[in-house]
């Protein structure tokens, strides 16, 4: 992970237009973004992501704060496109039957072949994206993405006591979950 | 029998025993859980791994969209949503594209391909799109207005 000292440096040289400030910020939080985005969006999170750098980069002369800020700033705007992409998803016809959401559908047709691959980044983003919503936003962002509570507590809109409670709750039922226990089974024999 | 009641204890224990606060805390921080919770570490571990080659391959994308954003163009309302880029509006950027090629440079430029006009560059840069020769694009100051930039008060206006 990229300190927060480069990271002020790449902030500040990207507030004033720098390409290669912008690049190295945008290598340092492209990859959580787009895991947290693939937890909430499934599919869409490469475009959803583009949509949250654009309008980052819009406002990023009027931003005005440390890298702890910046990353809590980037995800509460990278979850307010995704609620809007979630909102578009729902308004097209083709997808009006379906109420379980994207995240789901992505993670569903190909969950057989996953699980007998092996322990991959993308296995665990869809057995996450599989929790109740709000502890799937706070176990990525917490865990993921590495924001601290009061961060996360600010991107979610949430008091802190509700992004620990949602935390410890994902955890609970994930580690409960099938595909997990199996995991900690097969890899405990080795 | 002692030892099997043990065993049995034991087992029942890690059955029952559940993530506390503390528990999440220490895990969300890095911690590897006790053996009764290996396979969330392991799930754990996988989510926040290092970044793979695929998740940083829009680099060069996306620091063009951010040159072409930052600027002048970063207030053009029509933003390049998702909706925009759709298979109808990249028709449609090659169709500008081809027209401005050939009013642009005439039959020589067009026959050069992969060597897009800057002008054409910056309107892909604008519109979010990345050019057809997979270039970087640099929007050319030299190059006045490619007819997407706004008015500076429209800009601000946009911001508002």
């Amino acid at each position: 992970m990229v300190g927060d000292d480069d990271l002020a440096e790449a902030l500040k040289a990207a507030a004033d237009g720098d390409d290669a400030g912008f690049a190295a910020l945008w290598r340092a939080l492209q990859p959580p973004l787009l895991r947290y985005l693939r937890v909430v969006v499934g599919g869409a999170a490469e475009d959803v992501a583009s949509e949250t750098w654009l309008q980052a980069t819009r406002d990023l002369q009027r931003f005005d704060g440390g890298p702890t800020a910046f990353r809590g700033w980037l995800f509460r705007i990278a979850r307010h496109r995704a609620i809007d992409e979630r909102r578009r998803e729902a308004r097209r016809p083709e997808d009006a039957h379906d109420s379980v959401g994207s995240a789901i559908r992505w993670a569903a047709p190909d969950a057989a072949t996953e699980a007998a691959e092996s322990i991959s980044t993308a296995w665990a983003l869809r057995i996450i994206a599989t929790l109740p919503p709000d502890q799937a936003e706070a176990v990525t962002l917490r865990v993921v993405a590495g924001l601290d509570v009061a961060t996360t507590a600010r991107v979610l809109g949430k008091r802190p006591g509700s992004v620990r409670v949602a935390t410890m709750r994902g955890l609970r039922r994930l580690a409960t979950h099938p595909e997990v226990t199996a995991v900690g089974i097969q890899w405990g024999r080795v | 029998m002692r030892p099997f009641d043990a065993l049995r204890n034991a087992i029942r224990a890690r059955r029952i025993r559940r993530i506390d606060r503390a528990e999440a805390d220490r895990l969300v921080s890095g911690n590897p859980p006790g053996p009764e919770h290996r396979g969330l570490g392991l799930l754990l571990d996988a989510a926040a791994a290092p970044p793979a080659v695929e998740e940083l391959a829009g680099e060069r994308a996306a620091v063009a969209r951010f040159v072409a954003a930052y600027g002048d163009a970063a207030s053009i309302p029509s933003a390049p949503r998702r909706a925009r880029t759709s298979r109808s509006a990249r028709m449609a950027v090659k169709v500008a594209a081809g027209v401005a090629v050939l009013a642009v440079g005439g039959t020589a430029v067009a026959a050069e391909t992969g060597n897009l006009p800057a002008g054409v560059r910056q309107l892909f840069a604008a519109l979010g799109v990345p050019a057809p020769d997979g270039g970087t694009i640099t929007p050319d100051p030299s190059v006045p207005g490619h007819g997407l930039t706004l008015r500076r008060d429209d800009a601000e206006r946009f911001r508002a």
